[in-house]
């Protein structure tokens, strides 16, 4: 499956889910600060990519939460510099350059899950899936 | 000793749509005998049930301080029905969270209309 494939069944489902018009999602569209996305949509939106990919998405694999209460992490309600190298750690498999300490949790939570982070998120599930069967 | 409340407005229509498309998946939401609960009534008043559950849930999180969370399952709370006072029963991440903090109890109520549920917890420590 291309890219391009991956990302447009992506839309799909986060059309379906959040009841959004197609042309709402780019890649740089957050589901929580842009399409107002609550708890009841994450799970809409899990289970949807999960049955349209074939994948199994695990606790805390798109969602960084558990991150965020450990106080080394997160000061005063900003992440702290080993907060943004444990995030990054967790989500390799997409860019968090500008992923700095110093931001808010609140923003964060906000901006932090975009349409772009889960294409790429299915990209390297579907990856690594394939380089499994070929072991 | 009071020492968390939390409330939580759940739209019917939205919860409904979430069991209708997701039903083998809802195990992961619902414990088995919420299921069973919800199940049991017809048509709205069924979706007015898992409405209300998922409502419940959500105002458990809030009065544990919580929200929502990664390492939480909806499924580890269950609300019994909801409907008048009652105390949930709390398991796995929820209940250890719960416990960290000394809030071992947690009782919820819940009310349906035409169009929301509604349902509000509160945590109690001795």
């Amino acid at each position: 499956m291309t890219r391009d494939e991956i990302a447009d069944r992506v839309a799909q489902a986060l059309v379906q889910a959040l009841g959004v018009s197609r042309s709402d999602i780019r890649p740089e569209t957050s589901l929580a600060g842009d399409l107002e996305a609550e708890s009841i949509d994450f799970l809409d939106v899990v289970f949807r990519l999960e049955k349209d990919f074939g994948i199994e998405i695990a606790r805390g694999e798109l969602f960084p939460q558990e991150l965020l209460r450990d106080p080394n992490l997160v000061a005063g309600g900003k992440v702290t510099a080993a907060g943004v190298a444990a995030i990054r750690e967790r989500f390799g498999f997409t860019d968090l350059s500008g992923l700095a300490a110093g931001l808010s949790v609140e923003d964060l939570m906000n901006n932090m899950l975009t349409v772009r982070l889960i294409v790429d998120y299915v990209e390297h599930k579907l990856r690594a899936a394939a380089s499994a069967v070929e072991r | 000793m009071i020492c968390g409340a939390g409330v939580d407005v759940a739209p019917i229509a939205r919860v409904a749509r979430l069991v209708r498309d997701h039903r083998p998946q809802i195990a992961r939401i619902f414990t088995a005998s919420e299921v069973t609960y919800c199940d049991a009534a017809r048509a709205f008043r069924r979706d007015g049930r898992y409405a209300a559950a998922f409502a419940a849930k959500e105002a458990v999180l809030k009065a544990l301080g919580t929200g929502w969370r990664s390492d939480l399952e909806w499924s580890d709370i269950e609300t019994r029905g909801a409907s008048a006072g009652a105390p949930v029963e709390l398991s796995g991440g929820v209940l250890r969270e719960a416990e960290r903090q000394g809030r071992v109890r947690v009782f919820v109520s819940a009310a349906v209309t035409s169009a929301n549920a509604i349902a509000a917890a509160v945590a109690e420590r001795d």
